[in-house]
């Protein structure tokens, strides 16, 4: 049999395999479906022997593009043949008229009756199936090939960002929100281009980084910030570099069988983009513009300066009289000088006015050329987007041109190269943790407080003012961050011996960056001029060589993949900063005073060894294994290198006999899966290794002083994750519903720990300890109604993920700033403060102890754990936690003639948010600043009259980080609200269009929320370990848009 | 065959291609550091500068002693419930304090490489003679061990690196260590002639340890060792006062200043005091307290204008600052009037007067008589006065009255226990409470 033969030769180079070869075998570049490339042609014996006629044709789905292995069979013969990678079939059969049946799994069986062969001549007849099963037929690309969803073993779910109507993103990674079954996405920042907060399946590592790994074909992207020149709490997220209208699909990989082909970068999950290729056919260009403003969704009511006054007032005097302070000891607050200069006509100054813009623009445009032939296939596209932020100053726009191209020159061979170049400018302002945090500082003004001092010059903060002027901010710090990104990725596709492909692929990232800050002088903090430059170089590269082999022997398909792939990572920065210029005239460094510079390179690279074998019988009982070998060079010799495997069944029971599946259920899959995978992500790259650093020079002369203290040990953080799901489809697809519910232990969480200071060291980089997460998810979708003027469908998706930290070295909670801590049984990140127990409302309640400090009836009964009679950091306990309990979104699309409407929500239950900004702005007068009014009208007045919020006093004993300050921040979100409108084809013909539609849509439309500040998804930063403080970070504004897509 | 002859050729050159990937690749070195075992005769010096660097003390740390002690009231920036507010009141001090965290690991990070200085000094002695930076190491680290012990009382003493859990020593035995090496700094470091202020001399560990020997209440012993350092030293009470903390390099009087370079360190203690707005822009977080604006300046001392100074604003207000600092300076640690105030204490009424007398009439005032002071209480009430007018915001003032038990007075202080700090609760939770922390927080 000259197919063994063939089959047995590459396993001669068996040899090969070992020394540890760029070899694979991979399916990656065309062949979808078990079938061989050639059109398989079994025809009866006998009717070769008599003159035949053919019958040939193409298979296509509704779109047009072909359906490759679909059974083609002559009822009441047993000729049977199916379609090739084309979609074409041939056969041959006897004169005479049949009726022929194509079949394809998850397509509605299509007859044609009455198909008429004549002897010698060839019939031509094509077939257009309809989805039959919705998803189950499409592809989906998994880590280093791809595979049919109705033949997954794993857990991954796609998202079409087509299907997202009207959705204008900054980042490709928000299009995500909502839509997939436990992945929570939390937009922590409003400003355009700021950074989400991606986790899949819950929180795997208690390092700051838990973001997936995202492969935009074949290129895994740098997890890098975007944002060079941090003012605040901006950082652009590396996803808004990406035009997102350049994305075909998303696909989410979440179990471990999944992401251990990814080995030590999966227990992140891996999102897989893939971008749009040329589709055979005539060259089709289409155009999409939109344009639109946003406006700020909430603003916070403060006290008018009356009330500013009489709070202060009284809290000055309760607490002088409570400390028993008279003017002139230590201590006593004199009220004139909390009180400042209160103006003559002392009238509210609106200072959020003065910062936020009335409205912000955005505009976006889109143009792509697609198109193809049996050679090649091209996809080329331009981009433009801008978005104004809330805040005045801030603003990204992008600017993209992508090409993709396939060219397969014969059936042997096929290489492409997909280009990909992206220019983006940000500007942004200081807010969030930051001095001079433009939110924060400008509430936290006494209500009379003026921008502008008579003679027009500004008020400084501190000294005309309480806070920093945001005027001057506006005005005098200037932060731009400019990107360019270069994303190449180059392959070559070698198809040989019928069986086997051959891929290489080379895919590289290249980021310059550019941060550039300049304060003017009058800036508070540099009163004659500052300048700092950051230029930032990083090029990563990812060398994959993979040989597929695939056949099918009857019932039995079968691939086999291995591969090796080198990845390397080099960065770069420098950065000059000056101070002190002749003139606020001079811009630039180089005629600064004081000039410093810095230079400094890093490098990371490994090496890993890629394998997978599929099984499938009878399209029934499917099996798949994968493993990888992965070496990094951020840890000692001995433990470098980490084995990472994993097992997947899946038995699609509905096509069992012996089950009687009811009409209604069209298929039905069990799945279950185990599997490894590994992290080393948010460690230095020299983490284990001690390290004396050069720069501590002393008095202009050399020094070196020790910085790291090395750990020889440090080892791979690995995660395990057991996976069962089901996949379920009813009523031939119009419901289909999918459970899974998941447990994922990782374990040598790697974390730069707190240590003993007396060691020398504050931290040190070890594998501390072990975390849980497991969780339930569902996720249906249903054609309710299938008309043909009205087409109703619900996508609804929710997942209840639990998180536990379940060991760490010692038992003491590990403090995270001032709010978080994680702690052994509690979720990561959990918030840890004093708890509130209500208010004290006589004396007598109160221990002498805290009578002492000067406690009186009206302020907080913090828990005194220990009975101690004293408040200190033994009695703090947990108070709360980012997480939430459920989450998930719900869109409805409805398409009545040629209307559409899509309305998408989004909610999360039981999040919980530490709203630091209100220990500044609901203080109860223990802060000279300027406070919110509903508490204050809510305060204790005497006994009875509050249990919750406590009296004004100007001492600081209710200012703890309590659970007074930690809220509930559950929220359901109508996120979008699309209507489109395509106008009749009759109307634009004339002009050479067709496929025109204008649509409007809002974001963030509504929002049903407990929570008091801005945005109940708020987080200051998006490390897991202090999730969910918010510091009045940039809320994400409330957006109207126009456009329009047109088609030609 | 073609077929297979193409295919041989693909499989070749896929071979020769992942021959680049190989293990080797994974061995990444750092560019910017080496292994410290690689410390050596040649490159101890190095290791030294770089130990200098980094026992810059903290702004804020810096000045503790006149924060708590009274020299300073907060501002309307800071409010009374910031950290500094805290200190000055009293009110809500915990385990939580930022001081304490900064205050310890600042020490103990730096006490880690002047350990690593001194092991390989002894370690390399047959090679080289490394005991004059070994002298200059062993000063940093007595200096270091100085803040901890008047800071927190008793702490772990880690003179060999270890990561192990220590509990506490006595204070006493942290303050025997500090002579110690104070000692051998003194019988090994160059002269203040040869090495400059900006590093140890001989001249500046006796004037700590003189110092040391006052906190200590050894007062006849630290009055015999400030008067030998007057002399030796060839330092003079700068007669410009202004200029010792805004022109350091050209003043007489310094023994030992941190350099502190715009390009390195670039600490600005200007920026504590100054409005934003004014030359000198800073935080403004705290400002002279009452007592010292009003009463502790005589209108002829020539140090009131230069340490407080009031700001017209256009509105008709004013802000009141701590004026002494200006820009960027050396951080000056030991200074010759520190050393005749430590005389003028040490050799008490009738010898020390002299010294006293010389300061004052510096500084614009009029000398005090022998007769006009009725005890050695009024003398030590005289002497601490002018320590206070003369060592504004340079950190002294709370240490001051703790050894002479007088900060029982502060309005901050409500028993003797607070003399001393919490300990980082933050270290002693780490430490699973080996670490015990102070009574009464």
């Amino acid at each position: 049999m000259k197919k063994k033969i063939r089959f047995k030769r590459p396993s001669k180079r068996t040899t090969v395999f070992l020394c540890g070869l760029a070899l694979s075998w991979s399916s990656l570049g065309q062949s979808l479906a078990w079938a061989n490339s050639e059109p398989s042609v079994k025809t009866h014996a006998f009717a070769r022997n008599q003159q035949t006629g053919s019958l040939v044709g193409t298979i296509t789905d509704a779109e047009g593009t072909p359906l490759i292995g679909a059974t083609i069979k002559v009822l009441g013969t047993d000729v049977s043949v199916a379609s090739n990678t084309d979609g074409q079939y041939r056969l041959q059969i006897a004169p005479g008229t049949y009726t022929v049946e194509v079949s394809y799994i998850s397509f509605q069986t299509k007859q044609q009756s009455g198909v008429l062969i004549q002897a010698e001549a060839s019939t031509n007849l094509d077939f257009t199936l309809e989805d039959g099963i919705g998803e189950l037929n499409e592809v989906v690309v998994v880590g280093y090939g791809q595979n049919l969803r109705r033949n997954l073993t794993t857990a991954v779910s796609s998202v079409k960002p087509e299907d997202i109507a009207g959705r204008n993103v900054a980042s490709a990674n928000q299009l995500l929100q909502g839509q997939v079954a436990g992945v929570n996405l939390t937009s922590s920042n409003g400003t355009p281009g700021g950074n989400s907060r991606v986790s899949i399946r819950g929180v795997s590592s208690i390092n700051g980084d838990n973001e997936p790994l995202y492969v935009i074909d074949g290129i895994p992207l740098s997890k890098a910030t975007a944002s060079y020149n941090f003012s605040g709490e901006y950082r652009q997220d590396p996803l808004s570099l990406i035009n997102p209208s350049d994305i075909e699909t998303i696909d989410v990989l979440k179990d471990a069988a999944a992401t251990a082909i990814y080995g030590s970068r999966g227990t992140n999950g891996v999102i897989i983009i893939t971008t749009k290729q040329g589709k055979k056919g005539t060259p089709s260009v289409s155009l999409n513009q939109q344009s639109g403003m946003s406006i700020m969704p909430k603003t916070l009511d403060l006290l008018s300066p009356s009330e500013f006054i009489a709070m202060q007032t009284e809290a000055t005097e309760n607490f002088n009289r409570d400390m028993g302070y008279s003017p002139g000891s230590t201590g006593f607050i004199d009220i004139d000088n909390v009180l400042g200069v209160v103006p003559d006509d002392p009238y509210d100054v609106n200072w959020q006015d003065m910062i936020i813009r009335n409205q912000a623009n955005t505009h976006q445009t889109d143009i792509s050329l697609s198109g193809g032939n049996d050679r090649v296939n091209y996809f080329t596209s331009g981009g433009y987007q801008y978005q104004e932020g809330m805040i005045k100053q801030s603003s990204l726009r992008r600017y993209s041109v992508r090409n993709n191209i396939d060219y397969k020159p014969n059936e042997v061979f096929n290489f492409g190269i997909n280009l990909n170049g992206n220019y983006t400018k940000s500007t942004s302002i200081p807010n969030g943790e930051q001095g001079t945090a433009l939110f924060q500082r400008s509430l936290e003004q006494r209500p009379y407080d003026r921008p502008l001092l008579a003679d027009g010059s500004y008020a400084v903060g501190g000294k005309d003012i309480l806070r920093h002027n945001a005027l001057i901010i506006l005005e005098q710090d200037h932060t731009e961050d400019k990107n360019f990104q270069g994303l190449v990725n180059v392959f070559a596709n070698v198809h040989f011996l019928k069986h086997f492909t051959f891929r290489s692929s080379y895919n590289t990232e290249l980021r310059l960056g550019n941060g550039h800050r300049r304060q003017g002088f009058e800036h508070p903090y540099n009163p004659k001029g500052y300048v700092n430059d950051i230029r930032n170089y990083r090029y990563s590269g990812t060398f994959d060589n993979t040989l597929t082999f695939k056949n099918t022997w009857d019932d039995l398909d079968v691939e086999v993949m291995a591969g090796h792939s080198y990845f390397e990572d080099t960065y770069n920065f420098n950065q000059a900063s000056g101070t002190e210029f002749p003139s606020d005239d001079f811009k630039h460094i180089t005629s600064a005073t004081i000039q410093t510079g810095d230079e400094d390179a890093e490098y990371y690279t490994m090496e890993s060894y890629i394998g997978r074998l599929s099984l499938a019988y009878k399209n029934r009982y499917l099996l798949s294994a994968t493993a990888r070998y992965d070496g990094s060079s951020k840890f000692a010799k001995d433990n470098r290198y980490a084995t990472f495997p994993s097992v997947s069944l899946g038995w699609v029971f509905s096509e069992e006999s012996f089950i009687k599946s009811p009409d209604w259920l069209s298929f039905g899959k069990l799945r279950l899966s185990w599997g490894k995978t590994g992290n080393q992500d948010g460690i230095g790259n020299y983490a284990y290794l001690p390290l004396a650093a050069g720069g501590y020079n002393y008095n202009a002369l050399t020094g070196l002083s020790v910085t790291n203290i090395g750990n020889p040990d440090l080892m791979w953080e690995t995660s395990e994750q057991k996976n069962i799901g089901i996949d379920l489809s009813f009523l031939s697809g119009r419901i289909s519903f999918s459970y899974d519910y998941f447990d994922k232990v990782s374990d040598n969480l790697l974390y730069n720990v707190p240590v003993l200071a007396t060691s020398g060291f504050t931290s040190r980089t070890s594998n501390i300890g072990s975390m849980q997460n497991k969780g339930h998810e569902f996720s249906l979708s249903s054609t309710n109604i299938r008309r043909e003027k009205f087409q109703w469908s619900t996508n609804f998706n929710i997942a209840f993920i639990r998180n536990q930290v379940t060991s760490l070295i010692g038992d003491d909670p590990i403090l995270i700033g001032g709010w978080n801590a994680i702690i052994v049984g509690q979720p990561l990140g959990a918030m840890y403060g004093y708890v509130h127990q209500g208010i004290y409302q006589t004396l007598d309640e109160i221990p002498q102890t805290l009578q002492d400090q000067g406690v009186r009836p009206g302020d907080v009964r913090f828990k005194d754990v220990d009975d101690n009679g004293i408040i200190n950091s033994e009695d703090m306990q947990v108070i709360g936690s980012a997480l939430p309990k459920f989450n998930g979104g719900l869109t409805n699309t409805f398409n009545i003639g040629a209307f559409d409407v899509s309305l998408f929500t989004t909610f999360s239950v039981g999040n919980d948010i530490a709203s630091a900004w209100r220990n500044g702005l609901d203080h109860m007068g223990a802060r000279d600043y300027n406070a919110l009014a509903k508490t204050y009208y809510e305060r204790w007045t005497g006994p009875g009259s509050s249990n919750t919020v406590p009296r004004v006093t100007k001492s600081g004993y209710n200012l703890k980080n309590s659970s007074y300050y930690v809220e509930d921040a559950s929220y359901l979100r109508v996120k979008s609200l699309t209507l489109g409108y395509r106008l009749p084809n009759s109307w634009t013909q004339g002009i050479g269009l067709n496929n025109v539609r204008v649509f409007a849509t809002g974001v963030n439309l509504l929002t049903f929320t407990g929570y008091t500040g801005y945005d109940p998804e708020a987080s200051m930063n998006t490390d897991a370990r202090s999730y969910g403080v918010d510091n009045l970070v940039t809320p994400q504004p409330r957006s109207f848009m126009l456009g329009v897509n047109v088609n030609f | 065959m073609l077929l297979n002859f193409k295919i041989k050729h693909l499989f070749a050159i896929g071979l020769i291609l992942s021959l680049f990937a190989c293990s080797k690749e994974l061995d990444q070195q750092p560019e910017s550091a080496v292994s410290p075992d690689q410390i050596s005769a040649s490159n101890i010096e190095f290791f030294l500068n770089g130990l200098y660097r980094r026992s810059l003390p903290d702004r804020d740390n810096y000045i503790l002693n006149d924060t708590r002690g009274g020299n300073y009231t907060w501002t309307a920036l800071s409010g009374s419930n910031s950290a500094y507010g805290m200190v000055i009141t009293g009110n809500n001090v915990d385990d939580r304090l930022s001081y304490s965290s900064s205050i310890w690991n600042h020490a103990y990070a730096n006490i880690y490489n002047a350990n690593i200085i001194i092991d390989a000094a002894d370690r390399l002695a047959e090679e080289a003679d490394l005991s004059q930076v070994k002298a200059e190491a062993s000063y940093l680290r007595a200096w270091l061990y100085y803040q901890l012990v008047s800071s927190f009382g008793g702490v772990p003493l880690i003179l060999s690196n270890t990561t192990e859990n220590l509990p506490r020593n006595s204070a006493e035995e942290v303050w025997t260590q500090v002579h110690k090496d104070l000692d051998f700094a003194i019988a090994n470091a160059a002269k203040l002639s040869t090495t400059g202020p900006k590093k140890v001399s001989q001249e500046a560990a006796s004037a700590l340890k003189a110092r040391i020997l006052l906190a200590q209440g050894n007062k006849q012993e630290a009055g015999i060792l400030a008067e030998s350092v007057i002399t030796a030293s060839g330092r003079t009470i700068d007669t410009d006062y202004g200029r010792i903390f805004r022109d350091t390099d050209a003043s007489t009087e310094i023994i030992f200043a941190f350099s502190n370079l715009k390009t390195e360190s670039n600490l600005r203690m200007s920026s504590l005091y100054w409005p934003y707005g004014t030359t000198w822009a800073g935080s403004y977080f705290v400002q002279p307290s009452d007592y010292v604006l009003n009463d502790l300046y005589e209108t002829s001392d020539t140090r009131k204008d230069i340490n407080i100074q009031t700001i017209q604003n256009s509105d008709g207000s004013s802000n009141t600052i701590v004026s002494k600092y200006w820009d960027v300076q050396p951080l000056v640690i030991s200074r010759v009037s520190e050393l005749y105030l430590i005389a003028a204490e040490g050799k008490g009424l009738s010898e020390g007067l002299s010294y006293l007398n010389e300061l004052r009439s510096k500084r614009g005032l009029a000398p005090l008589s022998a007769g006009d002071i009725p005890n050695d209480d009024a003398y030590l009430t005289e002497i601490l006065e002018e320590r206070r007018r003369e060592l504004f915001s340079e950190g002294f003032l709370f240490q001051d009255l703790v050894r002479t038990d007088r900060a029982i007075d502060l309005p901050n202080i409500s028993s003797r226990d607070k003399y001393l700090l919490p300990l980082p609760g933050a270290q002693t939770s780490l430490s699973g409470n080996i670490l015990e922390q102070n009574p009464s927080y």
